[in-house]
């Protein structure tokens, strides 16, 4: 730091062009070096757990859909297997595997929209472009699957809401190859061109042992060699059937992070591949009573941005007693905060921010509760 | 040096953005499961209410006509979830492609 | 009646009014480029194929509530739109647009060009400092900043044109070249290294660190708005004129290309009007195609690689220029 006093302070948010939702970065810079920063995320408070206490479960499944509209499935998901496990009637085997369907589905079109949102943040519009417009492939597939494209009511308490029908797993397997075509693409055009390589390599480090000290979770932490998987780990749906391989990287930064969540979507890929070759038969939904019996019940699952955690407390009535949610990037902020701090040899400049921001996924609304951390 | 391609192409070649409230209206293509305006089947509807019960938003009322009870739908409000129809026990409700629902009036946003 | 001719040759035809009405069609093309290169359509809907957009953002913009923060320095803050506008409009008096010579041509005008391009950015400068708010500032710095690692190589790319060709006029160089074009030959590398430092000096992608919108929401022109923006962005939309004409004057041979005596006045413009948009499609192809680079990224590849680069080219020319 200099002798004279030349720290300010540079607030990117709440209202910023990097951030599509809200929240204050408030970064104290010495010339174009961030040195500190307080990472206030309470904007947003919307206030669903409590609203969940006054809506029957039928209600609150679509009410819990819209905590997060890019992770709707892996929400729904949670909150279904909540209920089934208080009831203690778990779904049809059609239906688990229908479900891991469309959570891989989401998981396309969710890192597919982040890969575009990282390209953004570098200021590389020209790829953010081509990648989203391949994310309508998995957005098509999507609405011709469940009806709808991002809050897709696809999953049901007790069940999933429609069945696959075989044109559907045809334009899924013709769309999963296209996918296939476009990741490797990606995977080409990315780590040739220079001028991406010199904005994500190196920048927003974060090693194994604080990854794994701040607990963090899902891709983030995978690209930092910490092998953390809902799926892998705590098998839900049916995903004892479906192999996944757990891709991880060791580089740390932001490009591995790039690098993992492609890989990731390839993976997933594979899996639908797999879901749709071995689809058992049967029933696709389970009708269950509307009272839910009294107990508890914590659900994780393996959203696209990491692990859901879902509480539900029933009280035996049609209405849940407590509702507690826990998104994937609430526990990825202390990370935020660490990787946002020059320390020593490793620097941050204001121009890393956003990317190093975006390179945890995050999603804030679906987080803001009432924590400040600064 | 594959991005430079890839721009080149997308240059000359086809345009990825529908010219959609003016022109290439017949190219906007909707799946069969797609969850547009509700339509209701009068004859099947026995007036049980389980759809009023169940809307998450409260976008369905019950009213009483010649027949008896029957739903209303306020679109303004609908957020096409699809639950009516899940609840429906005479499968009298029903879902169509007409998407285009927005309107100046919410008188006009009804579905009666 | 020589005076008469005059002011039209210099507020209408070539002058100001032909310039201004270029700048907007030279944003909607570029707009169109960009567009197109991400596979969408860019404006459609203000005139044929939306070519009045720019026109009609203009418009929109002189009419919108104009502020000043009131912390900025208001004299320097509400003179710098103007001060770029006429900036540029004078400069582009040199471009030469109907024949050899722009309106004006002295000798040592590429070096006005030179100094004009320069201090464009010190207005930048002047914008963002003036403004007092955080993002200005750091805009405006890094606007200095970046002017350190463009500004030598833009000079050196052009001196080797200037050598190249044996005069210190544009309108000795455009006249050199009536043959041959400088493209064709040694300077051919000092053009490309002049196309990527004209994207630094226009601040578009990969170097648009002053005004990078995700890091510091506009840089140095986020408290600007209303009359002073649409100032702003005429003087950048007549950067681009600027820095397209001298491109084509320094090394596409300018408006020079076969004619007749009777035709020339026609087709000279015209062939101006081509080369120019040629430039700009290579300059919105750069723009598309890389992210941005960091400003500490971009002075260090500007020191490492092109300076030495364009010392290089400078040699080759001499040494071709000595054979």
């Amino acid at each position: 730091m200099s002798s004279y006093e030349r720290l300010f302070d540079i607030p990117i948010g709440p209202q910023h062009p990097a951030l599509k939702e809200p929240v204050l970065l408030n970064l104290k810079v010495d010339g174009e070096h961030v040195v500190d920063v307080g990472v206030d995320i309470s904007y947003n408070h919307r206030g669903m757990e409590k609203a969940a206490e006054y809506r029957t479960y039928v209600q609150n499944l679509y009410l819990i859909e819209r905590v997060c509209g890019i992770c709707n499935i892996a929400h729904t998901l949670s909150f279904g297997t909540a209920i089934e496990g208080l009831h203690g009637k778990p779904a049809p085997e059609r239906a688990k595997v229908l479900r891991v369907l469309a959570e891989e589905l989401e998981r396309i079109q969710s890192h597919l929209l982040w890969l575009g949102i990282a390209a953004h943040e570098i200021g590389f519009d020209t790829l953010f472009m081509y990648v989203w417009l391949d994310r309508e492939i998995s957005l098509d597939i999507m609405e011709a699957f469940a009806g709808n494209r991002i809050t897709s009511s696809y999953i049901s308490i007790g069940g999933v809401k429609r069945d696959m029908t075989p044109e559907i797993a045809g334009k899924m397997l013709k769309g999963m190859d296209k996918l296939e075509g476009r990741m490797a693409y990606y995977r080409k055009a990315i780590s040739e061109e220079r001028t991406v390589l010199k904005r994500t390599q190196g920048v927003g480090l974060l090693g194994a042992a604080d990854v794994a000290s701040l607990s963090a979770v899902g891709p983030f932490a995978r690209a930092s060699g910490v092998a953390v998987d809902v799926r892998a780990d705590d098998p839900y749906a049916a995903h004892e059937l479906v192999p996944i391989k757990v891709v991880t990287g060791d580089g740390c930064d932001v490009f591995t992070r790039i690098m993992v969540r492609i890989d990731e979507v390839v993976e997933s890929i594979n899996a639908i591949r797999f879901c749709l070759g071995h689809l058992p038969s049967g029933p696709i939904l389970q009708r269950l009573p509307r009272r839910v019996p009294a107990g508890d019940f914590l659900s994780r699952v393996e959203a696209p941005r990491g692990e859901l955690t879902h509480f539900v407390r029933s009280d035996g009535s049609d209405k849940p007693y407590r509702y507690k949610i826990k998104t994937p990037t609430f526990s990825n902020i202390p990370s935020l905060a660490k990787m946002l701090k020059s320390t020593g040899r490793y620097v941050v400049n204001i121009a890393d921010v956003p990317v190093i921001l975006a390179s945890i996924d995050p999603c804030f609304s679906c987080t803001a509760r009432f924590e400040r951390i600064g | 040096m594959s991005i430079y391609r890839e721009a080149y192409r997308s240059l000359f070649g086809k345009k990825a953005t529908l010219g959609y409230p003016y022109r290439d209206r017949e190219m906007v293509h909707l799946p069969d499961g797609f969850r547009g305006r509700m339509a209701l089947k009068r004859e099947a509807c026995i007036g049980c209410t389980i759809c009023e019960k169940d809307c998450p938003s409260t976008a369905i009322t019950i009213i009483v006509d010649q027949k008896g009870k029957r739903p209303v739908f306020y679109l303004d409000k609908c957020m096409f979830c699809g639950q009516c129809q899940e609840s429906c026990p005479t499968k009298a409700i029903s879902f169509t492609k007409e998407f285009e629902n927005a309107a100046l009036s919410r008188g006009v946003m009804e579905v009666r | 009646m020589d005076w008469a001719l005059g002011l039209v040759s210099l507020l209408v035809f070539p002058g100001f009014a032909l310039m201004i009405a270029l700048s907007f069609l030279y944003e909607w093309y570029d707009r169109k480029l960009y567009a197109g290169i991400q596979m969408r359509r860019g404006p459609l809907y203000t005139g044929p194929m939306g070519i009045l957009q720019p026109f009609a953002d203009f418009i929109k913009l002189m009419s919108k509530e104009d502020l000043t923060p009131r912390h900025a320095d208001r004299r320097v803050f509400n003179s710098v739109p103007v001060i770029m506008v006429a900036l540029m409009l004078t400069a582009l008096t040199m471009i030469p647009v109907t024949g050899a010579s722009g309106l004006l041509s002295f000798s040592g005008d590429i070096v006005f060009a030179i100094v004009a391009m320069t201090f464009f950015c010190v207005l930048v400068f002047l914008a963002g400092f003036s403004s007092m708010s955080r993002y200005s500032i750091i805009g405006a710095e890094r606007a200095v900043l970046q002017l350190l690692g463009f500004e030598i190589p833009l000079m050196l790319s052009m001196v080797g044109a200037c050598i190249f060709s044996g005069s210190v006029t544009i309108s000795g160089i455009v006249a050199q070249q009536s043959g041959l074009w400088n493209l064709i030959g040694p300077p051919l590398l000092g053009f490309a290294i002049f196309l990527i430092a004209a994207q630094a000096e226009l601040e578009r992608v990969p170097f648009d660190m002053p005004e990078a919108e995700q890091e510091i929401v506009a840089g140095w022109l986020t408290e600007y708005s209303g009359r002073k923006l649409a100032l702003i962005r005429l003087a950048r939309n007549l950067e681009l004129i600027f820095i397209a004409g001298l491109a084509a004057a320094l090394y596409l041979g300018g408006p020079l290309g076969p004619s007749t005596d009777a035709l020339a006045p026609v087709l000279f413009p015209l062939y101006f009007i081509a080369k120019t948009l040629f430039v700009i499609l290579l300059l919105a192809f750069m723009k598309s195609i890389f992210a941005r680079v960091r400003i500490d990224q971009m002075v260090s590849f500007a020191w490492r690689y092109l300076i030495p680069l364009s010392l290089v080219q400078i040699m080759i020319t001499l040494i071709w220029r000595a054979l």
